[in-house]
């Protein structure tokens, strides 16, 4: 499976990626992934790829990935030609126009123009505010888990919620409380998502 | 399935494993993207097991590295793909007079530069330089390579390349550690015959490691430094591929279905040239396939000429790869397809409609960055001067962005006080200003003000100081330490520049106001006026504040704001916007409480609130 993780600089883009990552090493998976680096702090576009499976390029090519996961809505728009036909994508809809563009008289594109290409692409669209979920539950922060509960939650990464839940808990033991709230959130936003 | 030993790592960090379980006692390094993480995982992992510490450049660095190789310390120095450029002078001398243990030279090269300002294959050093290169092409072999490359280089005394790029270094993936390898430590034996390189000298080193490049030959032929393996039945072609390029290889060579005989040297340099030839008696056709420069093509089309190979082939002249650019799946499989006339449905696209939805998002300065404040006042101050920016590398080479156009050259590290110093002797009519970071100051920042004081020339020295590497992440620099605990020691940007003799002041430049006096104060003054704009990068007043737990203002707009955009405009904040009603908005996510917006607004709209 190929998932490409991708957000603006500054979301954790990266960390959620190794989290993903480390999740499928420890489910007894082969992985490889690949981050784009050294300036993506800044504010920039920032693409993670990560491969379970045999092949050994850490690059995912155009139109290979399975699913993407964006903190971002223009940002899944910018990686969208790396989805396979009928693949998935789940964004975050709160919307970042780099002040670059803001210099340059751009405006943010209208929001339903970016779903509706996602959608004809053809692709499945999930979309969900995580920072208002966040902010909801009264929890510091956890957006990009509640990203990784919308992904678990979708049936197609093959590992135990045990496991991600038992490495959420290791990793950070100080927030397990606060970091499983965020991501049964996720969870629960896909099972709304679908009912409806 | 997985092993129950293995563990995931990036590839920087399966190289800082390797180096240190091969026995590395002494390491040196300049941080730079993507070589950086080997030397903090050194640090962080392995201080107990070796001395690891930053150096102020990379020629510093390969000249610790070499000095404790030339006195029977196993040593290692990491460098980015352009710092290779800046210890060329020593590692052309070391290629002569080799060293007396082991001594690994870890560069991180850039193809498609993600972050570099060129794109040079450093595969080419190895064969102008003499010095043996392994070039990983997956985590365990970043690992493997490090320690064997340790153990080459105590064989034969001589440094070795190990060669990585961003697509390996930046990798994540899995691998096994094998036990760490105890070398002997030698005692220190005196040999100036060797390493006083006064030409005497010179000569009898260059007759001598000619003769040790001819054993290497030899031994490398029968060692096997390669991996071969089948793809498909094997038998139609001979494909030659390394490093990242031999995953993208394997990859679309097995998609297409190529029966294939797959040659992957791990040593490129020297090239295991026997078995290529053998080979050839089997193969017709060749395809290479290697990111950037033609290296393998050029050898084996030397090989082929040499030995009467009757082959074809198959490289960058037939489009397969180019020397332009990083290898992407997609393109070598386009590529592949195109040559061989292979059924290939080419990857849907996004419409030219559809791509006009995305807008661009460069990196920019973060939120709070003092140096976007340092760029407000300089503009203000020199906007009647006609002024040409030397800027230089670092995260405020991002100036060159809107709104502050603070850049009209950037070269090399420390090319700002040269450049500016050049600008005000020929271009007397214009302000010369240069802007260097702290950490590229101390890199090579010294000499160009040892120069411009020197010549008595007529410039403006902007020292955009955030106490720290920034752009590579945090690292310490001589003015710039970073933990309490180590035996470093804080130099003086000022007093350094002082007692050269130029004209220092200091002043924070989220006082902007005071700012912009203190450049017009330097206006006035003739010859070399260092202004140091001293505040911490955002990033680290962030962390600092989560350590010490304390919050950071906020800024909110109230109702005085008219949308007049005197915040947003000079400021170009990632977390200040205009909302649909045309008033200033701002992003609490993204605000690091800097407050500097507010000392922009004429209208009293921007207020301080805590979080």
């Amino acid at each position: 499976m190929n998932i490409i993780i991708t957000g603006v600089g500054g979301q954790g883009t990266v960390s959620l990626g190794h989290l993903i990552g480390n999740i499928a090493h420890n489910s007894g998976l082969r992985m490889i992934a690949a981050e784009t680096h050294g300036m993506s702090q800044r504010g920039g576009s920032v693409i993670f790829h990560l491969k379970i499976g045999d092949e050994r390029s850490p690059l995912i090519a155009k139109g290979q990935a399975d699913v993407i996961i964006s903190g971002e809505p223009m940002e899944a728009l910018r990686v969208l030609e790396f989805l396979k036909p009928n693949g998935v994508v789940i964004t975050n809809t709160h919307t970042i126009l780099s002040p670059v563009a803001v210099q340059l008289g751009m405006n943010y594109p209208d929001i339903l123009d970016i779903y509706r290409v996602i959608e004809e692409w053809p692709a499945k669209l999930y979309t969900l505010n995580t920072g208002e979920i966040i902010r909801r539950l009264d929890i510091p922060r956890g957006e990009n888990l509640v990203l990784l509960g919308v992904f678990m939650k979708l049936g197609i990464f093959q590992v135990s919620a045990d496991t991600v839940e038992q490495m959420i808990i290791n990793r950070w033991p100080k927030f397990a409380e606060n970091n499983l709230k965020a991501l049964h959130a996720g969870y629960d936003v896909l099972s709304e998502q679908i009912t409806n | 399935m997985k092993k129950t030993n293995t563990i995931t790592l990036l590839g920087n960090e399966a190289i800082a494993y390797g180096l240190a379980d091969g026995g590395v006692r002494f390491a040196s390094a300049y941080p730079g993207t993507p070589s950086t993480e080997i030397m903090e995982t050194l640090i962080k992992k392995f201080k107990t097991r070796m001395n690891a510490d930053w150096a102020s450049n990379e020629a510093v660095a390969m000249e610790e590295a070499a000095a404790a190789a030339i006195a029977g310390t196993d040593s290692a120095v990491m460098m980015k793909s352009v710092g290779l450029n800046v210890a060329m002078d020593p590692l052309m001398t070391l290629a002569l007079m080799g060293v007396t243990s082991a001594m690994v030279i870890v560069v991180g090269d850039d193809p498609g530069m993600h972050s570099s300002q060129n794109e040079q294959d450093n595969r080419n050093i190895s064969k102008f330089s003499g010095i043996p290169m392994f070039e990983p092409s997956s985590i365990q072999e970043c690992y493997d390579f490090a320690r064997e490359a340790v153990q080459f280089s105590r064989k034969f005394k001589i440094p070795v390349f190990l060669r990585s790029v961003t697509r390996i270094s930046h990798e994540m993936g899995q691998l096994e550690l094998s036990p760490p390898v105890v070398n002997d430590i030698e005692p220190y034996e005196r040999d100036p015959s060797r390493f006083v390189s006064i030409p005497g000298n010179a000569r009898k080193n260059k007759s001598r490691m000619m003769k040790i490049q001819r054993e290497i030959d030899e031994y490398v032929q029968e060692k096997k430094y390669y991996r071969e393996y089948k793809i498909g039945k094997g038998n139609e072609y001979l494909v030659i591929t390394s490093g990242s390029s031999s995953t993208f290889a394997h990859d679309a060579l097995s998609y297409f279905g190529f029966n294939a005989h797959v040659l992957v040297p791990g040593l490129i340099n020297p090239f295991p040239s026997n078995r290529f030839v053998e080979l050839c008696s089997d193969y017709e056709n060749v395809i290479v396939i290697e990111e950037l420069d033609p290296f393998i093509e050029e050898k084996i089309t030397i090989l082929a000429y040499k030995n009467k190979l009757n082959i074809n082939i198959i490289g960058k002249d037939q489009g397969i790869t180019s020397i332009e650019g990083e290898i992407t799946g997609e393109i070598l499989m386009e590529n592949l397809a195109r040559y061989f006339n292979l059924e290939h449905e080419i990857p849907k696209t996004l419409t030219a409609d559809q791509k006009a939805l995305l807008k661009i998002r460069p990196p920019v300065l973060c939120p709070g960055c003092p140096h976007r404040s340092s760029y407000v006042a300089i503009k203000k101050a020199l906007r009647k001067d006609q002024p040409i920016y030397s800027n230089d590398i670092g995260c405020y080479a991002l100036g060159f962005l809107p709104p502050h156009n603070t850049a009209d050259t950037l070269v090399a590290m420390g090319a700002s006080i040269p450049m500016a110093t050049a600008i005000a002797i020929s271009r007397p009519e214009h302000t010369s200003v240069a802007m260097i970071g702290d950490s590229t100051f101390w890199h090579s920042g010294v000499s160009g003000i040892t120069n411009a004081v020197w010549k008595g020339a007529n410039l403006l020295v902007i020292v955009l100081d955030n106490l720290a590497t920034a752009m590579t992440g945090d690292q310490p620099n001589p003015s710039a330490n970073k933990d309490p605990e180590d035996s470093l020691v804080d130099l003086s940007i000022e007093e350094t520049c002082k007692g050269m003799g130029a004209w220092v002041r200091v002043i924070n430049p989220m006082e902007y106001k005071d700012t912009q006096r203190l450049i017009d104060e330097a206006k006035a003054i003739k010859g070399v006026k260092v202004l140091i704009l001293r505040e911490p990068c955002a990033l680290n007043v962030v962390k600092e504040a989560k350590i010490k737990k304390v919050k950071l203002p906020l800024i909110a707009i109230n109702d005085n704001c008219n949308g007049c955009k005197l915040c947003i405009t000079p400021l170009g904040c990632p977390a200040l916007s205009l909302n649909e009603d045309n008033i200033a908005e701002v992003d609490p996510e993204l605000c690091n409480g800097c407050t500097f917006c507010q000392k922009l607004c004429n209208r009293d709209a921007i207020e301080v609130v805590s979080r």
